[in-house]
C-alpha cells in the first residue's frame, strides 16, 4: 500500500499502520493543507476499516496550530466512524501537549461530539 | 400530539440547509466583513432556532440559542475575532448538523450536549472579557514614545523592507505572526510617520531663551510669533524647531544691535525677532525675520577668504552669501565665543530643512536686518480612501481616494486581482472588477462587495516607486497600494 502522508512548508502528516496505528500530525494545520488532510483521513479510514482496527493514535503533541477548516476534517472523521457498524468503529486516542493552549478547549469540544470515540492524553 | 413525520424530515432538509448559509456566510463575515452575510446569518439562525423548538428539536434549540449569543458578542466587536471563536462556531454548526440527523427523542448516545454547551459559554464569556481594540487578529499600532532619530536615507531604505515585511507578518497565522510579530513592530516603531503639530505653542519655548542670550549680551529683544497651527510629522517638527532656535540664536547675537546703537540709527531700543507660518499649496511656508543690522556682505568676504571659500579677487559675494554662510564650520567670528561662533548652527539649520524635502534661503538689507525664508512641502498624512477587505488577504486594502470610482471602463482598463498580486493567491479571482478612474488610469479591482468609504492615515511611506504604504484606518494597519504605479 502507498504511503499514506503530507510534507509541506508549515505541515507534515505521517502515519503509522501496523499494529499500534498511529496517525501524526506535526506544525500548523491551516487553509492551505486542508484539502489534503481531508484526502488522507478519507483513505486512513478506508484502510483501518479494511484492516479491522478498534484504536488509532493521533499524536499532536508538535501540532502548534490547527485552524477551523482543518477540525472540521476531525469532526467529518468522526461523522465517518459513525456511520459505521457498531462492531468495525473505532476509537480515536490523541496524545496532546499542555503547553500548547489551543488543543486542550478544541480536543474536549472534539471528544462531545463522541464521547464513545474520543480519548483525549495529556 | 406527534408530529408528523413527514415534517420533520422536511426540518431535516431545511435545517441542514440553513447550516451550510450560516457557515458560508460566516466565512464571508470573517473574511471580508460582510454586513449583508453578517445579517443573513443572523436571521437564518434565528429561524432555525424557531422551527427547531416547534418541530421538537429541543437540543438543537438549545445550541442555537448558545450560537446567537456567541455571534451577538461577536457582533459587539465588529466580528474581529480570532481562531478560537472561528472554531466554536463551526464546531456548534457541525454539532447541530449531527443533532438534526438524530432521531428525536432518542438517546444522545456518545453525544455530551451539556459538555459541548459548557465550551461554548466559555468561549462566550473570554470573547465578553477581551477589550475591544483587537481587528482582524493584527495588534492595533499605539504609537510609541519617541524613538530614536535614524537618518532619512536610511528610513528610506528600511521603508521599503517594511512594506513586505508587513505583508509576510500580516498574511501569517498563529504561531507564524507570533514569530514575525516583534520584527515588525520594532522595525514600524523606528520608521513609521510620528504625527506632530506645528504652532505657535510648540515654538513659544524659544521666546525664554532669546531673551536670556539678550540679556547675557546686554541686549533688548522680544520674539513674536505668529504660527498658525498645522499637522506635520515629528521629523519636520523638529527641523523648524532647531531651524527656529539656530536663527533666533543668530538674530541674537549677530543681527539685534546693543539698545545704544539702535537708538542712535532711530530705531526701537529694543529688537524685534518675528516668526510667521502660513500654509499654501500643501506648503509650509515660514519666515524667521529680524530689524537689527543684516548681513554684512564685507564681513562674509573676509572670512570666506580666510576659509578658502572664495578667491582674494572676487570682490562681490552678494549672489553666494547664502552658500558661503551655510558652509561648514564657516563663521564671521574670529573667535568663538560662548553664544555662537562655532560655524556650526547654519549648516545644521539647512541639512535639517533639507533632510524634510524643504528648503532654506533669505534675504538681508544693510541696516534693516535679514529675513530666513523656510519651505516645507507638507505631506497628506490623513486622507480619505476607499478599503476593501479581499479574499485571501488577512488585512484591508487601501484605495487613495482621489480614484472615483466609474460605472463605465470604457477600453484599455488595468485589471488587477491584489491576491495574486501580492504572491497571496495562486488561482485567480472570480470576483467582478470594480471600477476607479485617476487622471487618465482606469483600474478594476476584482471584489466581490464594493469598499467602504474610510479616513486613512500614513504610517510608513517608501519614495517612489515603492508600490505600496502602511497606513492606519481606525486602529487597524492596512496597505494602501499603489495602483497607478503598476501601469508600464
Amino acid at each position: 500500500m502507498g504511503e499514506l502522508a503530507i510534507r509541506d512548508l508549515d505541515f507534515e502528516a505521517a502515519t503509522r499502520l501496523d499494529a499500534t496505528p498511529e496517525l501524526r500530525l506535526v506544525g500548523s494545520a491551516d487553509t492551505a493543507i486542508v484539502k489534503q488532510l481531508a484526502a488522507l483521513i478519507e483513505e486512513l479510514h478506508g484502510r483501518l476499516v479494511s484492516a479491522g482496527v478498534r484504536d488509532i493514535v493521533v499524536d499532536i503533541r508538535s501540532l502548534e496550530f490547527m485552524n477551523a477548516s482543518c477540525f472540521n476534517v476531525l469532526v467529518n472523521w468522526l461523522g465517518l466512524i459513525h456511520e459505521l457498524e457498531p462492531h468495525q468503529r473505532y476509537r480515536l486516542h490523541f496524545t496532546t501537549n499542555h503547553s500548547i493552549p489551543w488543543q486542550r478547549r478544541s480536543l474536549h469540544t472534539l471528544s462531545c461530539f463522541a464521547t464513545d470515540l474520543v480519548v483525549v492524553e495529556g | 400530539m406527534a408530529i408528523p413525520e413527514e415534517l420533520v424530515q422536511q426540518f431535516r432538509t431545511v435545517a441542514q440547509e440553513r447550516l451550510a448559509r450560516v457557515e458560508t456566510a460566516w466565512a464571508q463575515v470573517l473574511s471580508a466583513l460582510d454586513e449583508d452575510a453578517a445579517v443573513l446569518m443572523h436571521r437564518e439562525l434565528h429561524t432555525l432556532k424557531g422551527e427547531s423548538k416547534m418541530l421538537g428539536f429541543s437540543d438543537v434549540n438549545l445550541v442555537c440559542h448558545k450560537l446567537e449569543d456567541l455571534l451577538d458578542v461577536a457582533r459587539g466587536r465588529g466580528y474581529a475575532v480570532d481562531e478560537d471563536v472561528d472554531l466554536a462556531v463551526n464546531m456548534a454548526l457541525r454539532f447541530m448538523a449531527m443533532l438534526v440527523r438524530k432521531k428525536v427523542g432518542s438517546q444522545l448516545g456518545g453525544i455530551d450536549l451539556p459538555g459541548f454547551v459548557k465550551q461554548i459559554d466559555l468561549t462566550i464569556a473570554e470573547l465578553s472579557s477581551e477589550p475591544k481594540t483587537r481587528t482582524s487578529g493584527i495588534t492595533p499600532f499605539k504609537p510609541s514614545t519617541a524613538g530614536p532619530r535614524i537618518p532619512a536615507a536610511l528610513r528610506s531604505r528600511l521603508s521599503l523592507i517594511a512594506i513586505n515585511a508587513f505583508i509576510e507578518y500580516a498574511s501569517a497565522r498563529s504561531l507564524r505572526r507570533e514569530r514575525l510579530r516583534p520584527s515588525w513592530h520594532t522595525l514600524r516603531d523606528l520608521i513609521a510617520i510620528q504625527r506632530a503639530v506645528i504652532g505657535s505653542a510648540q515654538l513659544a519655548k524659544h521666546k525664554g531663551g532669546a531673551q536670556s542670550l539678550a540679556r547675557e549680551l546686554g541686549k533688548e529683544v522680544q520674539l513674536v510669533i505668529d504660527v498658525a497651527s498645522v499637522e506635520a510629522t515629528a521629523e519636520m517638527l523638529a527641523a523648524v524647531d532647531a531651524a527656529v532656535l539656530h536663527l533666533v540664536r543668530n538674530a541674537v547675537d549677530h543681527g539685534i544691535e546693543l539698545p545704544e546703537h539702535r537708538t542712535a540709527m532711530g530705531k526701537p531700543a529694543r529688537g524685534t525677532i518675528r516668526i510667521t507660518c502660513t500654509v499654501a499649496d500643501d506648503t509650509l511656508a515660514m519666515s524667521i525675520s529680524d530689524d537689527g543690522r543684516g548681513v554684512s556682505m564685507e564681513e562674509v568676504r573676509a572670512r570666506a577668504i580666510d576659509f578658502g571659500l572664495i578667491k582674494p579677487d572676487e570682490t562681490r559675494v552678494d549672489e553666494r552669501w547664502l552658500e558661503i554662510v551655510c558652509h561648514p564650520g564657516f563663521t564671521t567670528r574670529a573667535e568663538a565665543s560662548e553664544v555662537s561662533g562655532r560655524g556650526v548652527g547654519l549648516d545644521a539649520v539647512r541639512i535639517g530643512i533639507h533632510e524634510v524635502g524643504g528648503s532654506l534661503t533669505a534675504t538681508t538689507h544693510p541696516g534693516r536686518g535679514v529675513i530666513w525664508h523656510v519651505r516645507i512641502p507638507l505631506p497628506k498624512i490623513t486622507f480619505d480612501a476607499h478599503m476593501f477587505r479581499l479574499p485571501n488577504i488577512a488585512f484591508p486594502i487601501i484605495l487613495d481616494g482621489a480614484w472615483q470610482p466609474i460605472n463605465d471602463p470604457g477600453d484599455g482598463a488595468l485589471i488587477l486581482d491584489v491576491a495574486q498580486m501580492l504572491g497571496l493567491s495562486e488561482q485567480r479571482s472570480a470576483n467582478p472588477p470594480r471600477y476607479f478612474k485617476r487622471d487618465d488610469k482606469v483600474i478594476g479591482i476584482l471584489s466581490d462587495q464594493p469598499p467602504k468609504a474610510v479616513s486613512a492615515r500614513r504610517l510608513i511611506a517608501p519614495p517612489p516607486p515603492a508600490f505600496a504604504e502602511v497606513v492606519i484606518v481606525e486602529t487597524t494597519e492596512s496597505l494602501l497600494v499603489h495602483f497607478d504605479r503598476q501601469y508600464r
